[in-house]
């Protein structure tokens, strides 16, 4: 009996009064990717990306974030449009990440906290563990920005990695996202 | 007895603390003594997540987008072949046209400029004006005849913009100078010959330099 007392203790937190609380990705976020080719580096920005990040009461969080394969835009149009063939667009239009972490209400706004988010990414049909590390940024208890870097490999996710007479790009491919987010959207 | 009792001791007792190094006091002006710990980095191990992901926060993704079409993985597979090959055509092309620009050059000077008109740069200076049509031609039609599988942005200026005009401008050279060097050569032994010459050499520079700069902004 005092053992199912203890775990109910544990579970308490988990259930708070408030319930959790749905912060969207707001216009004007963005997701980046930045490839080296030996002769040069190339980034692509998406501003047509969509997310949630939902704070759970007990400090836990949820983020679903993905973007179009066909938004980033790399300032080249031959250049996007290879990029479109060579992580097959028009089969896996998505990147998708999903991803949970612990994110402790703070004790006052604003605050600024390190996240290390562990999830997954699937990116051209292929599902792998990710981590994240985010910054966030809470302006208010409905309001944050977000910050994170990640690496992945091209070869990882079975994308023939792209080339410029006959030099593939490296592949190592790093994500950036800059998020805004706010809730009631 | 006593003996199982000292093993039921020494088993009881947590594993850590014998891992634990024996605490020593620092040593007098040991800064890192008093330091404040650095904060650990974080563990970017990629893992199983500890909580499920079995949410979803955004509506589902189309359900036929990852139905493969081969008819538009064919034309896909053709463009990337097309504008390889567009590619090592384009860098032969531009080998042939500083070759045929420097031995153009070296025509001009045996011809006009006291090389004594032996003509000896002649004949290879056409091979090499043939050579340099026919890459550039088929580097041109490569580009122009790929498959779009893909729906290119266009309307702004950009690298492949840039890439498209010069080489549009490489061609007008092209023609300029074919049809310079054979005016120039029907007018054989007339002062205009020399003029004409002149400014077919001036166009091949030209040329050879719009094909550069076209080549060049697509390391940007």
């Amino acid at each position: 009996m005092p053992a199912a007392l203890a775990a109910l203790a544990l579970l308490l937190p988990l259930a708070g009064p408030e319930g959790p609380v749905d912060l969207s990705v707001r216009p004007g976020s963005t997701l980046a990717y930045t490839l080296v080719h030996k002769f040069h580096e190339v980034t692509g920005v998406s501003k047509a990306v969509e997310g949630k990040a939902r704070l759970l009461p007990g400090g836990g969080v949820q983020v679903m974030v993905r973007a179009r394969v066909d938004s980033f835009d790399s300032g080249n149009g031959n250049r996007d449009a290879h990029m479109l063939e060579a992580t097959e667009a028009a089969r896996f239009p998505f990147v998708t990440l999903k991803a949970v972490g612990a994110l402790p209400p703070p004790a006052a706004y604003p605050a600024t906290a390190e996240v290390t988010l562990q999830g997954e990414l699937t990116f051209h049909g292929v599902t792998k563990p990710v981590a994240l590390p985010v910054k966030v940024e809470l302006a208010a208890p409905d309001r944050a920005s977000a910050t994170g870097k990640l690496t992945i490999s091209l070869d990882g996710y079975g994308v023939e990695r792209p080339s410029l007479l006959f030099v593939k790009v490296d592949d190592a491919l790093v994500v950036t996202a800059t998020l805004s987010l706010a809730a009631g959207l | 007895m006593r003996l199982a009792t000292l093993l039921l001791v020494a088993l009881a007792a947590p594993p850590a603390l014998a891992d634990e190094p024996a605490a020593t006091p620092p040593a007098p002006g040991d800064a890192s003594a008093t330091a404040p710990a650095p904060p650990p980095a974080p563990d970017l191990t990629p893992r199983a997540p500890a909580a499920p992901l079995d949410f979803d926060l955004l509506p589902a993704e189309p359900a036929a987008a990852a139905r493969p079409d081969p008819a538009f993985e064919r034309l896909v597979a053709r463009r990337r072949l097309m504008l390889k090959v567009h590619q090592g055509v384009g860098i032969a092309t531009w080998a042939s046209l500083a070759a045929t620009a420097v031995v153009g050059q070296l025509q001009l000077d045996d011809r006009f400029r006291g090389g004594g008109d032996t003509g000896r740069y002649r004949t290879p200076h056409q091979v090499l004006v043939a050579t340099s049509s026919t890459l550039f031609l088929s580097a041109g039609l490569l580009a122009l005849l790929a498959p779009v599988p893909y729906e290119k942005r266009g309307g702004r200026l950009d690298t492949a913009t840039l890439h498209k005009v010069s080489m549009g401008v490489a061609t007008a050279g092209m023609l300029a100078q074919i049809v310079l060097g054979m005016a120039a050569r029907r007018q054989a032994g007339s002062l205009r010959e020399r003029d004409l010459a002149t400014v077919h050499q001036g166009l091949g520079y030209a040329t050879l330099g719009a094909f550069t700069v076209g080549a060049a902004v697509l390391f940007f």
